[in-house]
């Protein structure tokens, strides 16, 4: 295999560890801590990118502009890969589309308002909701009130909103601007 | 550094002629509008290169060049379909941090949920996507394979074990 080829491999490997290292950490913890196994996972990709550019470095110490590249390149498309794996994985999680067309799909391909009705409302989708940002220390309920306790969710919420009224010209799905 | 300067030119290219169509003209399909573009825009950036850019540096800065392109037009894509339609759990910590200390009574929740019915939008979008056909007393779905919804249940399955409904 040409020296060539390692470079453009190292990303690839770098996902490949996170993939893995993301997928045994949520079984060995029984499906629980969904966010803290994205951590370990992303950290392990990024041991292994960095791990292989100094290989690289070491190994193939003439092909310096190369290596150059590698250097600005491989760090960014990891982490992009990471991102897109992040939101692959989170759909399966949290996606309500990909929820309903399992549902379809388990009853032949045809389902009724009411089976539809009875495994999904939007009452139910807002308990869940509730209920994942209560365990996940983001909200706490005080003397009947529900207050924002982590506002770790707030920057991403504002930055997709920022972008989602920029491209789209529009504040919500629910409201046209404009 | 040349892969990284025309991944970065294209992508930016790509971003500006969807920009414009938006504008224009919001496509039924969006997801599949968008891929198109960035498809096109990166056939044409080979095309434009291939007999002058890449011929000596090599194979490999192509390949460079594709890989950077694509992970960024993919993360774009999926920042799309997030803000394409809302996010129940992050429009709620909005409105959570909105109202401050004083926080919110669940009668207040319900009513913001009330104003913002999130099931029946994404069965709109599945039907404007053309993968649910509405029909009486429910809904069809449309034969076809559906690789990537079904490569999602199947990561999920491995990972978590079986699916459960709701939320």
């Amino acid at each position: 295999m040409a020296p060539e080829w390692f470079y453009l491999l190292s990303p690839i490997l770098a996902l490949v560890a996170m993939v893995v290292v993301q997928a045994v950490f949520l079984r060995l913890r029984g499906g629980e801590q969904f966010f803290a196994s994205v951590v370990a996972g992303f950290l392990a990709g990024l041991v292994v990118a960095i791990a292989m550019q100094v290989a690289l470095l070491w190994v193939f110490p003439r092909n310096l502009d190369r290596w150059v590249l590698a250097f600005v390149a491989n760090p960014a498309i990891y982490v992009m890969l990471a991102y897109c794996f992040f939101n692959f994985i989170n759909l399966g999680h949290a996606s309500i589309r990909i929820r309903i067309f399992k549902e379809c799909h388990d009853r032949g391909g045809f389902i009724t308002h009411e089976e539809l009705r009875a495994v999904y409302d939007d009452e139910r989708i807002r308990d869940v909701r509730l209920k994942r940002l209560l365990e996940g220390g983001d909200i706490v309920k005080e003397e009947g009130r529900w207050k924002l306790l982590n506002p770790r969710l707030v920057p991403v919420a504002n930055l997709v909103f920022a972008l989602k009224y920029f491209v789209l010209r529009r504040k919500s799905e629910f409201e046209k601007v404009s | 550094m040349i892969p990284v300067f025309i991944s970065f030119v294209a992508f930016a290219c790509s971003w500006l002629i969807h920009l414009v169509i938006w504008r224009v003209q919001f496509p039924n399909s969006q997801l599949k509008a968008l891929l198109i573009i960035f498809l096109s825009t990166w056939v044409t950036a080979v095309v434009l290169s291939v007999f002058s850019v890449w011929a000596n540096p090599g194979f490999i800065h192509f390949l460079y060049f594709s890989l950077i392109y694509w992970s960024a037009a993919l993360c774009y894509v999926i920042t799309y379909s997030a803000m394409e339609g809302d996010s129940p759990t992050l429009s709620l910590a909005r409105y959570l941090h909105r109202m401050g200390d004083k926080g919110v009574l669940y009668e207040e929740i319900e009513e913001f949920f009330r104003q913002r019915p999130f099931i029946g939008a994404r069965i709109r979008a599945l039907v404007t996507d053309r993968i649910l056909i509405e029909e009486s007393g429910g809904y069809r779905l449309r034969s076809g394979k559906y690789l990537f919804f079904h490569t999602i249940l199947l990561y999920r399955r491995v990972v978590f074990g079986p699916v459960s409904s709701g939320g």
